[in-house]
């Protein structure tokens, strides 16, 4: 099965405005300023992605130093989030790609038709607005998070840099 | 389960078989995992810390502070020093050392087992994580 390849580094990140809580939504271009990690996910309450938001809370206070916001974001509705949520005791926003149901991910190219669900893909977002780091994981692989990490720890000595 | 599947395989292959063990506590998830981390490590600094680890790991629903105590009780240790040494920042800098260093190595959850440097990303079943342990030990030893 050949991997779908994530969107170009520079590229801009396509703008979406998604439900994290019944009556409340995320909009990317809010988040200007400060460095947003995407994480896609196919399902709430499946075992790998129950490990990988954990990981990815755990390592919240890392996200921290450089600023950055953490947001998952799979298919599945607002209340099945804050269920899934509840159990995993997350600290970060999920945002239901419901309705019209996977159209972010597929933005991202992390939709998979074939299953109705997203990929388990990563991307790190600068302040700016654009794709610094994407990366498309096999369904059955949690990727972790040390690409994330590296992408950030980049992003931020750019900016020392400059 | 993982820890039974481990213990099994290290019997099995005996000296030809290195297990190593870093910290990777999901504290959000299992609020004991902690302060189990820092007993391990705590009592590693009094020499003791694998019967620490196999008395943390075979009581797995049994990991508050009382029952760390009396673990330690069961040990060659000084209780007294053992019960400082866990709330040491050396022991909680140890945890954490080993917890990024798992994310960096691209660590995704408990467990997460790497056999000669490379991530096993298949079920830790007995036999998968066995055989998978055999190839690892087949292809070093065509490699030399």
């Amino acid at each position: 099965m050949s991997l779908r390849e994530p969107l170009q580094a520079g590229s801009a990140a396509p703008s979406f405005e998604l439900k994290d809580t019944p009556d409340q939504t995320v909009k990317l271009s809010e988040l200007r300023g400060r460095p947003v990690v995407l994480m896609f996910y196919p399902a709430d309450f499946s075992p790998i992605c129950g490990n990988e938001v954990s990981l990815f809370n755990e390592i919240l206070p890392e996200f921290k130093r450089y600023d950055a916001q953490l947001l998952g974001v799979s298919v599945d509705n607002v209340w099945s989030h804050l269920a899934f949520a509840r159990e995993n005791k997350l600290r970060f926003p999920l945002l239901a790609d419901f309705h019209p149901k996977g159209e972010v991910a597929e933005l991202y190219r992390a939709y998979r038709e074939e299953d109705g669900e997203a990929e388990r893909a990563l991307y790190v977002i600068d302040k700016t607005g654009e794709i610094a780091w994407g990366y498309i994981s096999p369904v059955g692989v949690n990727p972790g998070a040390d690409g994330v990490l590296s992408a950030l720890e980049k992003l931020s000595s750019k900016i020392r840099d400059a | 389960m993982a820890y039974s599947i481990v213990k099994q395989i290290e019997q099995e292959m005996g000296d030809t078989l290195r297990f190593v063990f870093r910290n990777f506590p999901l504290a959000q998830v299992h609020p004991h995992a902690m302060q189990a981390a820092l007993a391990a490590e705590a009592a590693g600094f009094q020499a003791e810390f694998w019967p620490m680890h196999d008395l943390l790991f075979g009581h797995q629903q049994a990991l508050d502070m009382d029952h760390i105590a009396t673990y330690a009780s069961f040990l060659a240790i000084d209780i007294e020093r053992f019960m400082e040494d866990i709330e040491s920042d050396q022991a909680e800098q140890r945890v954490r050392e080993d917890f990024m260093s798992g994310v960096r190595s691209g660590v995704n959850g408990t467990p997460t087992f790497f056999i000669n440097g490379r991530r096993h990303d298949h079920w830790y079943e007995y036999r998968v994580l066995k055989k998978a342990v055999e190839q690892a030990q087949e292809a070093a030893e065509k490699a030399t």
